[in-house]
Parts: structure tokens; C-alpha cells; sequence
């Protein structure tokens, strides 16, 4: 397949992540492994851009009709967007939302492009492995305390993804997991480590679904959407809001870095300082505040590339999506780092489907927000257990082309009881844990040969 | 009715014909992923078999216990999987036991030098002046290689050698330019010799090579001086009475054109080029997993 087709298929999927509240852009990138485990890695990489980009579209009209976020970047959204539309406005909610995030999106590719050439000779300096390390800490730690209700629980979870990551490692099977412990007589392939597949399903796709399906159950609103502007008006009242959507572009692209929460924090750190800036001014609207949501809509667009920078330049993952990412691309031994990526000349086709990717979003989700009415007919609780239902099946199908459908369905239930309990924590923490235990081992197994042998 | 009589007898004298020309089956399995060297060489190798006329596919297996599974299925088609010095030792140490006997160890692909490199921006020419005043240094190597490897290097030299360990050539070259470590050990490779951002100073041939002095007058007294990685072609399957005839068009494959440029590339001493195969084969294991080290 040729990478137009990457293209199209995540935008569109990504499209359909941002509507389904729960399903977000990690599981959605698991569910598309079907399609990406012969990929190359520009079109690993366009497709997942493809489909952070597109769900944030999607997403804030979902949050504005419903009140529903279906990304949790969409949170200002639910508050300023759902109380435009209840006002009678919120046609203009969405394409103001929609025009932020594609200025926002430009803001942040002219960000990079002008921050690259002096970040170059610095990203050598970052494969070190003391750098490394300080970034794998940063990783893991700021996932245990910014995110969630307890940061002890937290640590408990990233523990038990560390353990289970180390499962078949060189490490471990003498002194964590004896032989006498784990059945590596009944699954050899123990010793190769749990592979990553059945591991997501159970322990992040369940708990997540279990959490969404027990917040909402249908999409409702007490008026339907309608639209009798003329595309030059949204404009004209979006030229008004500029300033705000180049204060939340900033904020968006500088935040990105902040590795897991970027696009989340970037988004309600924006909106927190609009807000606060608008009623020291005593103009914020207390029925839905325009402004104030540009800004948050523009900021978590912005993010999206620049969060994605670390991966490029340096292989390391900081949202959880990229770190699934990042383990497709190491099932097919794609080695990602600035040699790979920029200094191959990849940056400038990302760069340019970036632009074409918003482009498509905006002109796609204009349309397409007639429609959004359609939804009322249709189950959350039953669009999510689909979801539950096609991942099992996927995971009996990737195991079975390996002739491993028996090994992968009993990794699935074994660990079917843990996700369940995960569905009170921060599932997000275990698989990071998981995904990034390699690299953290490997890392301070560096350290301390250097600096204590 | 005698249309179908006819076809029938047709269809039966192609069968019997085409077995007759059919081509020799031989496929090379590969063990591991699909980028590193194991799959690029498979490739050569498959490719070189079909032009000797045989019907070869290439097959990844992935891992060792995925082969063992491969190995003990009767797929009708016999072939043979690349498999290092290396690879046997961290097999055996991960209880995934692949026998080597008579039966199974077809012939030697290759045999490949080690070498020891440092960057490129060393304002030094030899190893005695990269030393000279220093009482550490940090020598990147692969994480399968047995402790204790460097002993007699730092008592010899009295510089001591700490080794950090690194999963894959790659990461090794890696962490040296980055600055973690300050020398690196690792295969004498078409990605060592070409890498501008590192110089190899010296290699484990037993003479020079390009105006590399061998280990073996640098460090004469080391154990792993002449020691570098042997590449055999383990049999999967293939009959006993086979066994002569696929060694021999093996050791055609390593004098085809483009598998010994290949070979002569990166400096490697061809398998036809050795004598006494299983015993270099054996001897290389012992002194990786610590036979020789004891009797050093």
C-alpha cells in the first residue's frame, strides 16, 4: 500500500476515535495492527499523525453537541463548546474549534522548522545514555504524579508493569521469576518475554472500556445540531479570535514536550489562562466562552507534532500511543531515531502530509457535522463492547499467524482478572511501564557499569 | 468421453514429467527478525541457490523456540538456518538447545574478525598511545559475551577495562559516539568499517589489515587476540544421503559473485577457506563460554 492510503485510512479511523468516546487514539492505533505490521515506518508514522490529528476534529464536536469528551484533550470543549450549543450557537463553537486547530497545527510545524536547526547538534548529544535516562525518568515519573487519584497506586501499577516486562528477559528468569515459578516448560516462548499484543487488550483496552462504559451509556442532547451560517461568516468571527488561537499554539507546542499529558495539560493550561485573562478583562461569557475554547482547541493541535518530536529524534515515546507506536515499529525492527527520521530526509514528508492531513480534517469534519445527530441512535455501551469483542478477535488472530493463538489467548485470560481491578486506576502507567521497561533497564544496566564498576 | 480420457492422461504424463525436472528444494530459515544481518544474508544466500537452480524460499521463524517448533514439523521441504557462535551460546543459555552434530552442521558460511574502534575525533594513531596515562577506560560490547573477558587485558596492560554492555552492534556504535564509553568491541562489520564518526583500530585477524595491526601483537598476551565469530549452516530436515550435495552447492553459494564480494568486503575469511570446520567452530564456543579462559 502506498502512503496516500496510510493517509486516508487514519484520518478517516482517527475521525472515528474522536466520536467514540473511550475509544481514543491508543486503542485505535491497537486495533489497526492488522494494517500496520507490514508497513514501512513513514507510513507507521503518517498514519499515527494521521490519527491524532483527525480525532481532535471529531472530538470537539462530539464534546460540543453531547457534552461527551471524546478525547480527554476535549474537556474545555464540554465546557465552553456544549454551553455554546445549548445557546443556540454552537455551529460556531465547532468552527471556530475546527479553523484553531488547523492554524494551531501550522503554528506548531513553523515552531519545529524553526527550532530544528539548532536542536540538531544538541539530539546527538541526546542518544548518551545519562540523557536518556533523565528523559526515561522524566517518562515514567511524571506519568505516576500528574496523573490519576493516588500517586502510591500509580507506583504500584507502573511496578507491576516493570515485573511483567521482565517476564523472559535476561534478567529476570533467575532472581524475579524462577523457573520453578513461571511455566516455561508449558509457554517456552516465556523466554522471549509476553508479547505486547494480548498484554494491551487486557490490561489497558479493558479497564478503559470498563471506565467509559460505566460514564456514558447514550449520546444525548436536548436540541439537534444545525448550521445556516455561510462558511465567510465563520471565518469572519474566527479572525476575531485570532490572538487567542495564537496564545493557546504557544502554549501547545511548548507544553507538547511534557512527556503523557501533553496534549491534555496543553489544552486546559490554555484554556485555564484565557479564561482567567477574559474575566480579569470582565468579558468572559458564563453561557460558553468562544475564546476560551479556541485557545484549548488550537493548543492540543499544536501538541500533536510536537510531542511526536521525541520519538522522531531520539526513540523514545512519550504519550502511551506512541509507545505502542514504537513497539510495532520494534516487532519490525525499525530502528526510529534523528538518522533515521530527519537526517533521511522523512521530516519533510511528514511535514507535508501534516499540512495535507489538517487540511482534509478541516474540510471533512465541515460536512460531516450534519450528520452528528445520526449518533443519538446509536449505543455507546454497544459500540464499546464491539470494540472489546473485534480486539479478543484480533488478539486470537495476530497469535494464530504466529501459530501462538493458544499462548496469546492465555496471556489474555490470565490477565483478564488484573485488568478488571485496573479499571479503579491509571491503566495508562502499567503500559508505559510495560512498553518502556527495556529501555529503562538497559539504561540504568549502562549507568551502573559506567559509573560503578 | 475420450476428451476426458485424454486430458486426464496428459494431466498425468505433466505430473510425471515435471517431477521428474523438478528443481532440489532448499529454503534458508531465518531465526530472527527481519532487518538484521541474519535476514539480509538469508536473502543473499536464497537468491544465490535459485541461480544454482534450486527452489529456495526464505522462512522467518523469529526466535529459537519458534524454529525448534519449524524444525520438528515435516514440511516436505528441507533447508538450512545461519546460525553464529554467538547465537549458539545465548540459545544454550536460554535453554533452547538446538544440537550441533554430524547431521546438523552442514558447513562454515564465514568466519569474521573482531575489532576495537574508538571515535573518529581520537587525537591518537595506536592503541599503546590511547592507553598511555590512563588507569580506566569503557569498552562498549555486546550483553552475550561471558564476564570476565577483559581480566588479563587490564592486568597486561594495567589500564583497567570496564566493560558496558549494549543488545546489538548498532546500540554499540551508538553509545561510543555519544560519549557513554570510550572504545568499543564488537564485529569487524561493513557497518564498522564504513562509519565515519568512529576509526577501528585493530582487528582479530591474525595479520594486519589496511594498516590495522592485529590484535595479536597489541595485546599478545590477551585471550580473545585471534578470537572472532564463526557463521555455520545448520541442516533442518534435509536427508542424510542430501547432506554431501548441500554442503558442496553451499560451498558454491560462498564462491558465487555477489556472496563473495560480500564476504570479502568486511574482511571475512570464507567458510571454504577453513579447514577442520567443527573443531574452529567448537573452539570459538569454548572460549566464549569460558572453557579457554580457564586454561589461559
Amino acid at each position: 500500500m502506498d502512503d496516500t492510503l496510510f493517509v486516508v485510512l487514519g484520518t478517516l479511523l482517527g475521525f472515528v476515535s474522536g466520536l467514540v468516546p473511550g475509544v481514543g487514539n491508543t486503542i485505535m492505533i491497537v486495533m489497526s495492527y492488522p494494517l500496520l505490521k507490514d508497513a514501512s515506518m513513514l507510513q507507521m508514522l503518517l498514519y499515527y499523525l494521521a490519527i491524532i490529528s483527525s480525532s481532535q476534529f471529531s472530538g470537539s464536536i462530539i464534546a460540543t453537541v453531547f457534552g461527551v469528551p471524546g478525547e480527554s484533550s476535549s474537556l474545555p470543549a464540554v465546557v465552553e463548546g456544549n454551553r455554546m450549543f445549548n445557546r443556540g450557537v454552537g455551529n460556531f463553537a465547532i468552527s471556530n474549534a475546527a479553523l484553531g486547530s488547523v492554524l494551531g497545527s501550522f503554528v506548531a510545524l513553523v515552531s519545529v522548522y524553526l527550532v530544528m536547526p539548532f536542536a540538531i547538534d544538541l539530539i546527538k548529544k541526546f542518544y548518551n545514555n545519562n540523557i536518556q535516562i533523565i528523559i526515561l525518568f522524566l517518562a515514567s515519573t511524571s506519568i505516576c504524579f500528574l496523573l490519576g487519584k493516588s500517586v502510591l497506586q500509580n507506583i504500584f501499577v507502573f511496578s507491576i508493569g516493570i515485573l511483567l516486562g521482565l517476564i523472559g528477559t535476561n534478567w529476570s528468569p533467575y532472581f524475579v521469576f524462577l523457573p520453578e515459578v513461571m511455566p516455561y516448560e508449558t509457554f517456552p516462548l516465556l523466554m522471549h518475554q509476553i508479547p505486547l499484543f494480548p498484554v494491551i487488550v487486557a490490561l489497558y483496552v479493558f479497564p478503559t472500556l470498563l471506565q467509559t462504559s460505566s460514564m456514558f451509556s447514550t449520546y444525548t442532547a436536548r436540541i439537534d445540531y444545525e448550521d445556516k451560517n455561510s462558511f465567510y461568516e465563520h471565518f469572519k468571527e474566527f479572525v476575531k479570535h485570532i490572538p487567542s488561537s495564537l496564545r493557546g499554539s504557544a502554549f501547545g507546542a511548548f507544553i507538547g514536550l511534557v512527556p503523557h499529558i501533553g496534549a491534555n495539560v496543553s489544552s486546559n493550561i490554555s484554556y485555564a489562562i484565557e479564561k482567567k485573562m477574559r474575566k480579569k478583562a470582565g468579558t468572559y461569557h458564563d453561557r460558553g466562552d468562544i475564546k476560551c475554547l479556541v485557545s484549548a482547541e488550537t493548543a492540543n493541535n499544536s501538541t500533536g507534532l510536537v510531542s511526536l518530536l521525541p520519538l522522531l529524534l531520539i526513540g523514545i515515546p512519550i504519550t502511551v500511543s506512541e509507545a505502542v507506536l514504537l513497539s510495532f515499529m520494534e516487532v519490525k525492527s525499525y530502528d526510529i531515531n534523528y538518522e533515521t527520521t530527519v537526517g533521511a530526509g522523512m521530516f519533510q514528508d511528514i511535514a507535508l502530509w501534516f499540512i495535507i492531513i489538517n487540511g482534509a480534517c478541516f474540510l471533512m469534519a465541515w460536512p460531516l457535522v450534519r450528520y452528528v445527530n445520526i449518533l443519538k441512535k446509536i449505543s455507546v455501551k454497544q459500540m464499546l463492547w464491539g470494540t472489546g469483542i473485534s480486539l479478543v478477535g484480533l488478539t486470537y488472530y495476530l497469535g494464530s499467524m504466529g501459530h501462538e493463538e493458544f499462548y496469546y489467548m492465555t496471556i489474555l485470560l490470565v490477565l483478564a482478572p488484573l485488568g478488571y481491578w485496573l479499571r479503579k486506576t491509571e491503566p495508562m502507567c502499567l503500559i508505559i511501564a510495560f512498553v518502556l521497561q527495556d529501555k529503562l533497564t538497559a539504561s540504568l544496566g549502562i549507568f551502573y557499569q559506567i559509573h560503578f564498576t | 468421453m475420450t476428451k476426458i480420457k485424454l486430458m486426464i492422461i496428459a494431466m498425468f504424463f505433466a505430473i510425471i514429467t515435471s517431477n521428474a525436472y523438478s528443481k532440489p528444494i532448499l529454503d534458508v530459515i531465518v531465526p530472527s527478525g527481519t532487518s538484521g544481518n541474519a535476514f539480509a544474508e538469508s536473502n543473499l544466500i536464497s537468491d544465490a541457490l535459485k541461480d544454482l537452480g534450486y527452489d529456495s524460499e526464505v522462512v522467518v521463524t523469529k526466535n529459537c523456540v519458534n524454529n525448534k517448533a519449524y524444525m520438528a514439523k515435516d514440511t516436505g521441504r528441507p533447508g538450512v538456518f545461519l546460525r553464529d557462535t554467538g547465537r549458539y551460546v545465548k540459545d544454550e543459555s536460554r535453554n533452547c538447545h538446538v544440537e550441533v552434530n554430524d547431521k546438523t552442521f552442514v558447513s562454515v558460511f564465514y568466519k569474521r574478525h573482531q575489532t576495537m574502534c574508538v571515535r573518529a575525533d581520537e587525537p591518537f594513531t595506536n592503541m599503546a598511545d590511547f592507553l598511555k596515562d590512563k588507569k580506566k577506560v569503557t569498552i562498549a560490547n555486546t550483553a552475550s559475551l561471558i564476564d570476565g573477558i577483559y581480566d588479563d587485558l587490564s592486568n597486561d596492560t594495567g589500564v583497567k577495562f570496564v566493560r558496558v554492555d549494549y543488545n546489538g552492534s548498532k546500540k554499540i556504535i551508538k553509545g561510543l559516539v555519544a560519549g557513554d564509553t570510550d572504545l568499543m568491541y564488537s564485529g569487524f562489520t561493513k557497518r564498522e568499517i564504513n562509519n565515519k564518526q568512529i576509526k577501528c583500530v585493530t582487528t582479530s585477524a591474525k595479520t594486519s589489515v589496511e594498516g590495522r595491526p592485529p590484535m595479536n601483537e597489541v595485546f599478545p598476551n590477551w585471550h580473545l587476540n585471534e578470537t572472532g565469530t564463526l557463521k555455520y549452516w545448520h541442516a533442518v530436515n534435509i536427508p542424510n544421503s542430501q547432506l554431501a550435495t548441500v554442503k558442496a552447492d553451499l560451498n558454491k553459494v560462498i564462491e558465487s559473485k555477489t556472496v563473495s564480494t560480500y564476504i570479502k568486503k568486511a574482511f571475512m575469511t570464507p567458510g571454504t577457506a577453513i579447514d577442520n570446520q567443527k573443531k574452529a567452530f567448537w573452539d570459538i564456543v569454548g572460549v566464549l563460554t569460558g572453557n579457554k579462559l580457564a586454561s589461559k
